[in-house]
């Protein structure tokens, strides 16, 4: 475990240098990218938006690392995220509840959106037959273009095509979707050590044939992950939708968090938090990528140097589970 | 002339699959090597086509010592393996695979030459292989033949095949059968490895029998007769005096009415209490199914299972265990135990009371109970997979034990054990049968003769005969090769 820790900061190094590298390429000047990078992970500012666009990331992570140790590929939560922040945007701004039942609302509605849209995949895999990859990542699509769909016609505000704002006493801040992420990736952790749905997952993941035999009924197992990878990532995209998001206009998707969650659960190795911690280094890449436009680099370098980063990251993750 | 010299090969797991043995393969034969399944056959073949590297020993080419770090080295010197289950590459052509195989022995040929090559060799021997016809769409026949092209076209001198017709048609079995026999006739040496007794007589020129990793005979086409080599094969088995154990006669605990299934025909059995009833059969003969059925992971598609009178056909995996069958599956990682975690979470795992909040003390202790009943070497604490193959085994049936069954199914149980450790597990089998019944699925006839009561013997997915105490070996033994 230590070593891999290691191994992720020196992949994660190299990467870094990899990139200012790269940028210092693009405008001529290695010092003002240090510098724009050194203040990314020094100051307040930039600090908060990695705090809050980790939110999202984590709580599909913490998801998808469930389904992920049961072997259930999930790569859905884009797609529940999606509704998530929609369901989340409709009761906040469209719904007229408000006080304590409108609280209770953004609870429970936007978890209840993931996890129904997650029974999808898992219908499909466990009645047809059919792969949870594709199938999962086809629907994220579909979740895409509906909610496109909605923002252009029933939430539609104005004459442009942008939806009503979540009114400012609903909105809050990045310390509330940190503790949730904290909370899930704690629970998570001890379902599997210490319940008998985790020990299920546990054995099912590394010996199919094993659960099967003694017991384990595979549909129960793959519901299990699915609801709850849903349900985690249906809140995660309210909590983006409350925290910073706030309105959404057809440009609004796809917002990637589902992907970089798949991709933060991987590098985690499947831990839940390992995911949380994952989740702030992504997130504070997508907050580099911004600083490093306001320095000066084109889109496009900046989109590669994130990328050089999180790519000898994963090589060094790699190499380590290659020699396990 | 190919010489393998006292080979011993013991595996990490601590088995001795090759025990000095040696063979000789000359230019010009067919040498028939047979043994039952975990004889050591394979073990050898791949020692000697370089896929394996052996423990001790030597292998000899015209009297000059070769070591092979690779197949591809051997490939080079003149040997070429055909493993039982040909892998051709998906999404190639024949052609193309073909062609990768003779650039992997460093040949090569030009694309229209090479095809030329084929057609010529394939209708010279009858064979149809078409060489620009995919390789994923191929039988397991036409693969078969694939391969055995391979070694005519890179003139190999040594051609070894591993159990080349058991998937095959008996008409693809006798086009295989010329294939050797013009092999032969242009001076290659051919190593046959079969357990099928029929084709061995027609084919071999001499036959060669392994048994428990070691050569126990070898035999000259004259002077094998079926009985010799049966008796080479299976062991000077003495004829089992002892009579039916006391209590072998109470009620019926397992019972199998024309059960069928994915390449299981027909099976009909039962399981008295205190009796231990044995499933004798040649590898691949629908035993894994038949096993696969009786746990519930595979449905029957037709007939009736009953579990001490009640019908658990329909019923799922985990009823029927509640319901008290007890399970010891063939492969022991992965299908009985899971890797990755801990002893005492590989007893827990398949018991079926487990509460929703797990406390792991209690874990510890269940394990510790269990442990107790079946000792073994390594604690609680330690991870499964690092156990010896001996000792999963024993951590299996303590667990099984612990559970208290009606009905021990029990599959391989000793295959690739130990002398000491076989012993052990076959008094705990008997012992789980006194308090219950116990089905015991092996391709060790031996262990059979020895511990059942009663013997079925299953062919191509049947019960072809039943035999009781006093066992005529004979006869069982020639039910196996029907």
């Amino acid at each position: 475990m230590e070593q891999r820790g290691w191994r992720i900061l020196g992949g994660a190094l190299l990467g870094f240098a990899l990139a200012v590298l790269l940028a210092s390429i693009a405008t001529g000047d290695p010092i003002a990218i240090l510098r724009s990078v050194i203040w990314v992970y020094t100051s307040p500012a930039p600090l908060a938006n990695v705090a809050l666009f980790s939110v999202p990331i984590a709580m599909a992570a913490v998801g998808l690392s469930l389904a992920y140790r049961a072997k259930f590929i999930t790569i859905g939560a884009e797609g529940q995220i999606i509704l998530g922040s929609l369901v989340a945007l409709w009761v906040a701004a469209y719904s007229g509840l408000d006080g304590p039942a409108a609280y209770l609302a953004l609870a429970l509605l936007p978890a209840a959106a993931g996890a129904l849209y997650a029974l999808l995949p898992f219908a499909l895999r466990a009645y047809a037959g059919a792969n949870e990859v594709l199938s999962s990542l086809m629907l994220n699509f579909v979740a895409m273009y509906l909610a496109n769909y909605f923002i252009a016609t029933y939430l539609r505000e104005g004459p442009f095509v942008i939806t009503r704002a979540v009114p400012p006493e609903l909105r809050t801040g990045w310390q509330l979707g940190v503790l949730a992420s904290l909370l899930s990736a704690a629970g998570a952790w001890l379902l599997l050590r210490r319940t008998a749905v985790g020990l299920a997952i546990e054995v099912y993941g590394r010996a199919p044939r094993a659960a099967e035999t003694y017991g384990y009924d595979p549909k129960r197992i793959m519901l299990s992950v699915s609801l709850l990878s849903g349900s985690l990532a249906g809140l995660g995209g309210a909590l983006a939708m409350l925290s910073f998001q706030h309105s959404l206009t057809p440009m609004s998707f796809p917002p990637g968090y589902g992907y970089a969650g798949a991709l933060v659960a991987w590098l985690s190795g499947n831990s839940p938090l390992g995911s949380f911690l994952a989740s702030l280094f992504f997130s504070s890449l997508i907050v580099l990528g911004r600083s490093l436009q306001a320095a000066g680099v084109p889109l496009s370098y900046a989109l590669a140097a994130q990328a050089l980063i999180v790519l000898s990251t994963l090589v060094a993750v790699a190499r380590e589970q290659r020699w396990r | 002339m190919f010489f393998a010299d006292r080979i011993t090969v013991v595996y990490p797991t601590g088995t001795r699959a090759n025990e000095e043995v040696s063979l000789e393969l000359r230019g010009g034969e067919i040498l028939a090597l047979l043994g039952e399944n975990g004889a050591g056959k394979t073990t050898l073949a791949k020692v000697m086509a370089g896929l394996l590297r052996p423990t001790s020993g030597r292998l000899l080419i015209d009297g000059e010592e070769v070591s092979f770090r690779s197949y591809r080295e051997a490939l080079a010197r003149g040997i070429y393996y055909v493993s039982q289950h040909p892998q051709l590459i998906e999404g190639l052509t024949v052609l193309e695979d073909v062609g990768l195989t003779l650039s992997l022995a460093g040949k090569r040929a030009a694309r229209g030459e090479l095809r030329e090559a084929i057609r010529r060799l394939s209708s010279k021997l009858g064979l149809k292989v078409e060489p620009e016809s995919l390789c994923e769409e191929l039988s397991a026949g036409e693969r078969q033949r694939v391969e055995a092209i391979k070694p005519l076209l890179l003139g190999s001198r040594f051609v070894i095949f591993d159990e080349p017709t058991t998937h095959m048609s008996p008409l693809e079995a006798r086009a295989l059968g010329e294939i050797m026999k013009e092999m032969k006739r242009e001076g290659r040496g051919v190593l046959f490895i079969s357990h099928k007794l029929k084709e061995v007589m027609e084919l071999a020129d001499r036959v060669v029998v392994m048994r428990r990793g070691k050569v126990v005979g070898g035999l000259r086409r004259e002077e094998a007769d079926p009985r010799k080599i049966l008796e080479l094969m299976f062991g000077e088995v003495q004829a089992p005096t002892g009579e039916r154990r006391e209590g072998a006669r109470g009620e019926v605990l397992l019972e199998l009415r024309d059960v069928k299934s994915f390449r299981v025909r027909s099976v009909s059995l039962k399981v008295r209490m205190g009796e231990v009833v044995g499933v004798a059969g040649v590898a691949g003969n629908g035993q894994r199914e038949l096993f696969e059925v009786i746990t519930g992971i595979r449905a029957a598609e037709g007939g009736r299972i009953f579990l001490a009178g009640r019908d658990i056909t329909r019923l799922s995996p985990g009823e029927r265990i509640k319901l008290g069958l007890s399970l010891v599956p063939e492969d022991r990682l992965g299908w009985a135990l899971v890797p990755g975690l801990d002893v005492a979470t590989n007893v827990y795992f398949a018991l079926d009371s487990k509460r929703f909040i797990i406390d792991w003390g209690e874990v510890k202790e269940v394990a510790q109970r269990a442990l107790s009943i079946v000792p073994i070497a390594g604690s609680p604490d330690s991870r499964v997979e690092s156990l010896s193959g001996g000792n999963m085994q024993r951590l299996i049936l303590a667990r099984e034990l612990y559970r208290d069954p009606k009905v021990i199914v029990a599959m391989n149980p000793t295959a690739g054990l130990d002398y000491a450790t076989t012993r052990a597990v076959r008094e705990m089998i008997v012992r789980l049968s006194e308090k219950g019944g116990a089905l015991l699925i092996s391709e060790d006839l031996d262990e059979l003769l020895e511990l059942a009561d009663r013997i079925y013997v299953m062919s191509r997915g049947a019960i072809v005969g039943e035999h009781s105490r006093p066992f005529d070996v004979e006869r069982i033994a020639r039910d196996m090769v029907s």
